[in-house]
């Protein structure tokens, strides 16, 4: 296994993710390939990456994105009570500056990105994450775009290749004109599970399948004109949408209909925050029990899982525990009181 | 106040013919960024660099009067090829006559990189028979 740092400080082995990209474009893969990224500072992107080229990748032979130790938004001390939102303070993160770029365009195959934040800031781009090679996976991901409204290739995550699978993702698209998913794989079997989709009101689709396509399961969709269209994997369950009924088909079996923004932290445009509010009512423990055991923020999933990339965890207590003198049994250590009223 | 990376590598050719677009060629601009001291990484700069690249710094110009240079096609809805970089910078001949070293830098500047700058032909959509672009086979 090679592993390559990617980061600003003296000493890593690439400075920008455009280098390393050209470097893994020339590798053989006889072994996993890392490209392990540091948060030295915000990663600042003008021209478009494109991951692919490499030859001899397979499901041993790996090629990763991710984070140095204690370098992702999901290592963060504060990770719990940061806003879930693209941040550069909280880890790892690259900001695509230029309009009308493709940000990053995966070609290649057995790519998983993991633990990235990723955002463009040009008043339109030809989208965000555009997935092309099969077998490859967006994990664990903070996606923030603002697409124009073009062809149909032209949404913040889009995919045409086969086992393409996107999971703890928030997805959000930050302007008014673009889409949030387009999956436009012939024939595919993927699957897309806990993601939230947040639009700004956008007039586009929220989760667009152009052929029948993978499973889709707890990923609310908010924002968008259209929720879903085209038709997802039978499947597919517990997704959710703002609308009055599901948009597409089989998008809504066992979903949740009408949600609010009062599901959410915030949706105040400036001061996002796509954690789920405590006082949720239709995403928390309404979601299918699948998918991966941890969220967005490594919290431990607790059946029935919520909906979307963000698990609540209960409220903290006050760090004392009280012990009734009535159970036998109970050591007498630790910090524990007396019940007065045991 | 530029500082480029420009891919040397000769020898980056695919084993098959028809996904050789995805390789990167020597004298695509990899990456441009607004500092003639911009510090790449170790694999391009430091003592055990790789000999892929060759820096190329050009005072007194802007990285965004230089963007261009790096662009490529917008990917096709089918995935089927486009061009990496647009343009192609002849490395060749930016370094003749001069003896570098694998870390060395070159300085150039706008004109002569225009003038060592060739545009790549369009690569034909596979899909597409016949010179009628429009007509899918």
């Amino acid at each position: 296994m090679a592993t390559k740092t990617i980061g600003s400080a003296v000493g890593r082995d690439f400075a920008t993710l455009t280098l390393w990209s050209a470097y893994l474009n020339v590798l053989v893969l006889a072994a996993p390939e890392i490209g392990q990224m540091y948060a030295d500072s915000e990663f600042s992107q003008a021209i478009g990456v494109t991951i692919g080229g490499y030859t001899g990748a397979s499901s041993t032979n790996t090629v990763t994105l991710n984070c140095g130790p204690a370098q992702s938004f999901r290592d963060n001390a504060n990770v719990q009570t940061n806003a879930l939102r693209y941040n550069a303070a909280n880890g790892v993160a690259v900001k695509w500056t230029t309009t009308y770029i493709l940000p990053l365009t995966v070609s290649g195959t057995f790519f998983t990105a993991d633990g990235l934040q990723m955002t463009g800031t040009g008043t339109n781009t030809e989208g965000g994450v555009r997935n092309t090679g099969t077998d490859n996976t967006v994990n664990n991901c903070i996606l923030q775009f603002k697409p124009r409204l073009g062809t149909v290739n032209q949404a913040a995550l889009f995919n045409n290749a086969l086992r393409f699978t996107a999971e703890n993702i928030s997805l959000y698209v930050a302007n008014a004109i673009g889409r949030a998913v387009q999956d436009s794989a012939s024939t595919t079997t993927g699957l897309y599970v806990d993601i939230t989709i947040i639009g700004l009101s956008s007039t586009a689709t929220g989760f667009t399948f152009a052929y029948t396509g993978s499973p889709v399961k707890n990923c609310p969709v908010y924002g968008f004109t259209t929720d879903y269209s085209g038709t997802a994997n039978g499947a597919s369950t517990n997704n959710a949408t703002d609308k009055g009924a599901f948009g597409g088909t089989n998008f809504g079996t066992s979903g949740q209909v009408s949600i609010t923004s009062a599901e959410w932290q915030s949706l105040t445009s400036g001061s996002e925050d796509f954690r789920l509010s405590p006082s949720s009512t239709k995403l928390k423990d309404n979601g299918a029990t699948t998918g991966p055991t941890t969220d967005i923020a490594k919290t431990t999933r607790v059946a029935p899982y919520d909906i979307g990339c963000w698990e609540l965890v209960a409220a903290a207590s006050s760090g004392f525990f009280f012990r009734n003198p009535s159970l036998s049994g109970l050591g007498s250590g630790g910090p524990f009181f007396n019940n007065p009223l045991g | 106040m530029a500082s480029m990376v420009i891919f040397a590598k000769p020898d980056n050719i695919h084993p098959d013919p028809k996904l050789d677009w995805t390789k990167f060629k020597r004298g695509d601009v990899i990456d441009i960024r607004d500092d003639d001291n911009f510090y790449w990484g170790e694999a391009v700069q430091g003592p055990q660099a790789l000999n892929w690249w060759r820096v190329v710094t050009v005072p007194n110009t802007p990285a965004a009067a230089l963007l261009s240079l790096a662009a490529g096609d917008s990917p096709s809805a089918d995935g089927s090829a486009y061009r990496l970089r647009i343009n192609s910078i002849n490395l060749d001949m930016l370094e003749f006559g001069k003896n570098l070293g694998i870390t060395d830098r070159l300085t150039s500047d706008v004109p002569t990189l225009l003038a060592v700058r060739t545009v790549k032909p369009v690569i034909a959509n596979p899909n597409v028979i016949g010179s009628d672009p429009r007509v899918i086979g």
